[in-house]
């Protein structure tokens, strides 16, 4: 089994494709509880970042591939530090994936499937690239979602099918993921929701951005509440996006 | 028809035209209104609207300018709502850290019997996080030896500067909500305060519901 931490190379997975593989970011079923690293890991603490932990001590794969680079983050970096002293058997091969040849945007600007879906379908790339784009829409979007594919999808859940998909997601979808010009890239006009995960460095580009595009700063940790859901139905609403 | 902005602490009814507040502790068991919004709206409206929508609207109707921003102090949460240009420029909602702020002082005003409307403002503002941390150092200042309507007048400062910062520190500020009947908070808000009263969501749900029955 190889785990995955970010988004590595291309040519890094390409290695490994006769494998099976694993994205450590995502919850995984049965892989419910933090107690193989809470004596280790701060309560306060990046939730993606923390379910790479949880996962990977659970999984212990053989071999562990990782983005530390300016396409992840430093927190990835340091994980895989102390995963190299926790997890003796397993190789970790680390690197700063810096791709900058973009794909086609194609998922974040398909308009007929739902968000979640469409973000789902982008995740899941990363280790099935063999899985078909959903096509680009011609119409325009009515909302957009920035961030990266949050730890809880529900906060996806109310928004249109009309939403184009912006930020690291964006980046992640173009297989380009230190490419901050594309992760900066907000279209005018368009009520856009910048999500960030709590504890995650990227909150102020969210924030600084939401205020740039007039749009909303919401940020979440491990699962989204009511109160979040209520605050983007809310913006979605009175934006004309609902 | 009736119209009920079911809060924390208190409900705001609106029925055929004749408005009231009831304690939400004192809601009779099965009343249902029409149309309701609000954190105890569940259970108590046939039909819900989101309560951030509901209070903007009502909030638009209520102010004749074309810039703005409002802001509702409740017992659990406070709320906000910017317009710009006329158009719906963003909101917000500190359920977190202005937490409980209302309630702490009417929690406080019936713990020490105190009335609001006698005490002066000060100058000087507690830091207050949410209303238990900023209980927690009002008991300190009492304990120190502070005069206790100042040491109050000081922790309503501190709540007063949060909605106010929360606010974007305008010039004109729109309150509405139960705060707008007590004095020394609305004097301890560094701005002109505009007071809107405590039936703003209720107002937009009238507006909502007539749009609705207008595209019917």
């Amino acid at each position: 089994m190889v785990g995955i931490i970010g988004l590595p190379s291309r040519s890094l997975l390409d290695e490994f494709r006769a494998d099976d593989m694993v994205d450590l970011d995502c919850p995984l079923q049965g892989v419910l509880s933090y107690d193989a690293v809470e004596s280790r890991c701060p309560k306060i603490f990046c939730a993606v970042l923390t379910t790479c932990f949880t996962n990977a001590m659970l999984v212990k794969p053989h071999v562990i591939l990782a983005d530390v680079g300016p396409g992840k983050c430093e927190g990835a970096r340091y994980l895989c530090a102390i995963l190299k002293d926790l997890l003796p058997s397993t190789t970790i091969i680390t690197e700063e994936n810096l791709d900058s040849v973009r794909r086609p945007q194609t998922n974040c600007e398909c308009y007929t499937v739902r968000l979640r879906e469409r973000m789902q379908r982008i995740v899941d790339r990363v280790i099935r690239p063999e899985l078909p784009d959903f096509p680009k829409s011609n119409s325009s979007p009515r909302a957009g979602f920035w961030g990266v594919p949050p730890r809880d999808f529900a906060i996806l859940e109310g928004f249109p099918d009309q939403t184009i998909i912006l930020g690291w997601s964006r980046c992640m979808n173009s297989r380009t993921p230190a490419d901050l010009q594309l992760e900066m890239y907000v279209p005018a006009d368009v009520p856009v929701v910048f999500f960030s995960q709590s504890f995650c460095q990227k909150s102020i580009l969210a924030k600084a951005l939401a205020e740039k595009y007039q749009g909303l700063f919401v940020e979440c940790d491990e699962k989204v509440d009511s109160s979040t859901i209520q605050k983007i139905e809310a913006f979605l609403k009175l934006r004309g996006a609902l | 028809m009736i119209l009920g902005d079911f809060g924390t602490s208190y409900t705001k009814l609106c029925t055929d035209g004749d408005m009231r507040i009831i304690p939400t502790v004192e809601l009779e068991d099965g009343f249902t209104a029409d149309f309701g919004c609000g954190h105890h709206a569940r259970g108590h409206a046939d039909r819900i609207e989101n309560e951030l929508v509901s209070f903007a609207t009502g909030a638009k109707a209520m102010v004749a300018r074309d810039d703005f921003v409002c802001v509702d102090v409740g017992s659990r949460d406070i709320k906000k709502v910017t317009f710009r240009d006329a158009r719906y420029a963003g909101c917000d909602w500190n359920y977190v850290c202005g937490s409980l702020a209302g309630f702490t002082m009417e929690l406080l005003s019936s713990y020490y019997h105190l009335d609001y409307q006698q005490i002066q403002p000060s100058g000087e503002g507690l830091p207050v996080k949410c209303g238990i941390l900023g209980i927690s150092r009002l008991f300190d200042l009492v304990a120190q030896g502070e005069d206790l309507p100042r040491a109050v007048a000081r922790f309503v400062k501190g709540v007063a500067m949060n909605v106010y910062h929360f606010a974007g520190k305008p010039q004109t500020l729109f309150l509405a909500g139960g705060m707008c009947e007590n004095n020394l908070f609305v004097r301890s808000i560094p701005a002109e305060v505009v007071k809107l009263g405590r039936f703003v969501s209720v107002e937009g749900l009238k507006i909502l519901i007539e749009k609705d029955v207008g595209h019917r």
